[in-house]
């Protein structure tokens, strides 16, 4: 046995880069504006709107048209759409937990799909999520950006991330001049990514040894043993959530996540619904911070079919008005497959 | 102001002051990166997530006082965090400080320090091969208090979980580490790799 389980010792942070770093992170914190939202949140998404009048739009393209390339401020037009809306919550806990505890049972019957060691749980996905400027007073500007992505995430933490992203949406022709101005070339519009990431790099979260009873399965999420995060149900909802996409937790413990959230005092129903692909779906959904988080899972599988975040109560924040839909993800496929470029049709 | 206690600098940073931000920044700097790095094994991506940690941590300074006088703990709690959530974030840090570009610098460039990072690289490659097969909340305790050397005070307060709670766990990792490692054989590192596989498949 020669494994050593030890790291090697602390090294120095090379001075001249622990400098040019501090300046960096110095002038990007001074300067304001920059992305509102957690970097280390979910990927969500969307939305927008806003009208602006004609002469603003004309004031901002004779102002801030940048010097000519190809995609300019000019050609912007096409990027600016209207948020969609959500359905309204239909029911509320009572009716909710009804749904959800036939959802459980559901689930429950459900095929296993449990990834060998050299396997991966591939899901690929259409999302659509918001990027917020920040400056001193509030948000500066809005964008959102369409992507497709695929991972695939081995029991080990490798695997990879695949993402082609769309060319940013914005809500208003102030947004997009904003971008415009402001965003280096190489990152404004479509581009692909595409990371292949090593042993760990994934954060993979091993779902099979979870308890399946719902009362031992809940305090472990109320403890924040399996994933960290604020006290609270508004966040035991959002770690449902994190447990049932891109992952591939057993029958039994994906019905008993149904089961917790049918217990949640503040869980909604929002009934048929359709997800922004529209495939129909049976909603569900939890507001806090003025936003409501809706899981919409397919009532035949109880697979997690989408989900979408929309305003509640207009912010500064989010200056949408209530409904608009500012994020949102839908599920096209997802299985265990054999390498890190197999791919599989199979709904999830 | 480079001498003041890091609650001092944090109080500050919470009006507003950049400056004093940036001197907690230099004073911590090198642990978050080292932490980053044993978590990883990559020393460029142990860079982007340290700043990537202080940009989160300069978002929280208004909803997060510093509850004990150095903000280590609270720093090492939000570098887990963005560790644990790496495939949602990095890609977004990278592209808020892609719009500052880094000052150009003239790095002396030493052959040797340069070799002694990359041995580094494989032998925590190495360890992540076994330790990434614990689970992730004794995987951070394990991190915390035997590579970055926390108190178990300050690995409750960067995990907000009870003191008990990192005790039991850390006595669990170290024993299923130990398992894993004698699991692992004596053989080469391939089939290392091998033999967990299968003793993790069967559990």
């Amino acid at each position: 046995m020669n494994v050593n389980l030890t790291p090697p010792p602390e090294r120095e942070f090379p001075a001249a880069r622990l400098e040019q770093r501090r300046q960096q992170l110095v002038s990007l914190i001074a300067a304001g504006p920059q992305p509102r939202r957690p970097l280390y949140r979910r990927p969500w998404p969307v939305a927008a709107i806003a009208v602006a009048s004609a002469a603003v739009v004309a004031i901002l393209l004779t102002a801030v048209l940048p010097a000519g390339s190809g995609d300019s401020l000019s050609s912007a037009g096409r990027y600016i759409q209207p948020l969609p809306f959500a359905k309204k919550s239909e029911g509320g806990r009572k009716l909710a937990t009804i749904v959800l505890l036939r959802a459980a049972r559901t689930a429950a019957n459900q095929p296993a799909a449990t990834p060998g060691p050299d396997q991966y749980i591939y899901t690929k996905s259409e999302t659509f999520y918001e990027a917020v400027e920040e400056g001193p007073e509030g948000p500066v500007a809005i964008s959102f950006r369409p992507s497709t992505r695929e991972i695939w995430i081995r029991p080990d933490g490798s695997g990879r991330i695949r993402e082609a992203e769309g060319h940013e949406v914005f809500p208003t022709y102030a947004d997009a001049a904003y971008a415009y101005q402001h965003t280096p070339r190489n990152i404004l519009g479509a581009h692909t990514a595409d990371d292949v990431e090593r042993p760990g790099g994934l954060g993979y979260t091993d779902l099979s040894n979870l308890p399946t009873d719902p009362v031992q399965l809940k305090q472990q999420i109320e403890n924040r043993t399996i994933e960290g995060g604020t006290p609270g149900d508004a966040e035991t909802f959002t770690i449902i959530g994190d447990l049932l996409r891109e992952t591939a937790a057993p029958p039994a413990v994906r019905s008993a996540l149904y089961t917790i959230a049918s217990q949640l005092p503040g869980v909604q129903l929002v009934g048929p619904t359709h997800d922004q692909l529209g495939r129909s779906g049976t909603g569900v959904a939890y507001v806090s911070r003025g936003l409501r988080d809706e899981l919409i899972f397919d009532p035949q599988t109880s697979g997690l079919l989408g989900e979408q975040q929309s305003v509640v109560e207009r912010s500064k924040d989010n200056p949408f008005p209530p409904g608009s839909v500012i994020g949102w993800a839908a599920y096209l496929a997802s299985g265990v497959v054999d390498s890190d470029t197999a791919t599989t049709s199979a709904m999830p | 102001m480079n001498d003041a206690a890091d609650h001092l600098l944090w109080d500050r940073a919470r009006e507003g002051d950049a400056a004093a931000f940036g001197t907690l920044f230099e004073r911590h700097g090198a642990r978050i990166y080292n932490y980053c790095f044993r978590r990883t094994a990559d020393w460029a991506l142990a860079e982007d997530l340290t700043s990537t940690t202080f940009l989160v941590a300069w978002r929280a300074r208004g909803r997060e006082p510093l509850r004990v006088e150095s903000a280590l703990p609270l720093l090492f709690g939000i570098a887990t965090n963005v560790l644990r959530n790496q495939r949602r974030s990095l890609k977004r840090g990278r592209e808020a400080f892609s719009r500052v570009p880094l000052a150009q610098v003239k790095e002396p460039d030493f052959a040797e320090e340069a070799a002694i990072r990359l041995d580094d690289q494989a032998a925590v490659r190495q360890l992540l091969q076994l330790f990434s097969r614990l689970p992730r909340r004794e995987q951070d305790v394990l991190a915390l208090c035997e590579w970055s050397n926390l108190s178990y005070e300050d690995t409750a307060a960067a995990l907000g979980i009870p003191i008990g709670t990192v005790r039991s766990r850390l006595a669990r990792g170290r024993r299923r580490l130990r398992e894993l490692a004698m699991a692992s054989g004596p053989e080469d590192d391939t089939s290392n790799a091998n033999a967990l596989s299968i003793e993790v498949n069967d559990r």
